[in-house]
């Protein structure tokens, strides 16, 4: 089973230790007001917004770069790729959406107000996150299988 | 699905592990598909039949009502 949409397996490294710093960085900036203070250079023209005015990029480093470390863990080669580590692939990323938007359902009925955005927030992140837990254990117990010979 | 694979390994005096080398695929694969918890695609069966020098039909066998 040949694939050419996965990355190579060093990346899960890479993105392991880029999802960690990340998500340090997010709960600081969500919930201690921690900013890198580093703003554009220019006043930035609003598409879909008020704009004209120059952007703090704090939320856009850590959200588009906490997205890049999770697809880097998520989607890199396993040692053995073979076809039924790409079954499992495959099953944990339909469980995850599963599990993802059941959750979703429930917070539309359970969650109201300010708390309602932070959803939203872990939402855009929580599908990868489901994934790489249900892959990584079915990994695991796969790699537990004895030898019997 | 029934199969011959853990035979036919005893017969050719092979391990798990060199009849994964063989084909690609980790141990673990091998014994998933010995122990009938895994169908081999189509590709991995015919590569199975080529190291044990037998048809797919002499690994691989329907059950009935399958």
């Amino acid at each position: 089973m040949k694939t050419k949409l996965l990355l190579p397996r060093n990346f899960k490294y890479i993105g392991l230790l880029i999802s960690v710093i990340f998500i340090g960085f997010g709960i600081a900036n969500m919930y201690f007001q921690f900013m890198f203070e580093l703003y554009t250079p220019f006043e930035v023209p609003g598409i879909f917004g008020p704009g004209g005015s120059r952007n703090e990029l704090t939320d856009e480093i850590l959200g588009g770069g906490l997205i890049i470390g999770l697809m880097m863990l998520a989607f890199s080669r396993e040692k053995i790729e073979d076809e039924f580590v790409s079954k499992m692939r495959l099953e944990s990323l339909l469980w995850a959406v599963y599990v993802n938007y059941i959750l979703l359902i429930l917070a539309f009925f359970f969650v109201y107000g300010n708390f309602f955005l932070d959803v939203i927030i872990y939402n855009m992140y929580t599908i990868l996150l489901f994934f790489i837990g249900r892959f990584n254990f079915l990994m695991y117990r796969h790699l537990q299988t004895p030898e019997n010979d | 699905m029934k199969n011959t694979i853990r035979i036919q390994r005893a017969v050719k005096n092979i391990t798990q592990a060199q009849l994964a080398e063989a084909i690609g695929v980790s141990r673990q694969t091998i014994n998933t598909i010995e122990s009938g918890k895994y169908v081999p695609s189509t590709v991995l069966a015919l590569k199975m039949a080529k190291v044990f020098e037998k048809s797919v039909e002499e690994l691989f066998e329907l059950e009935e009502g399958e």
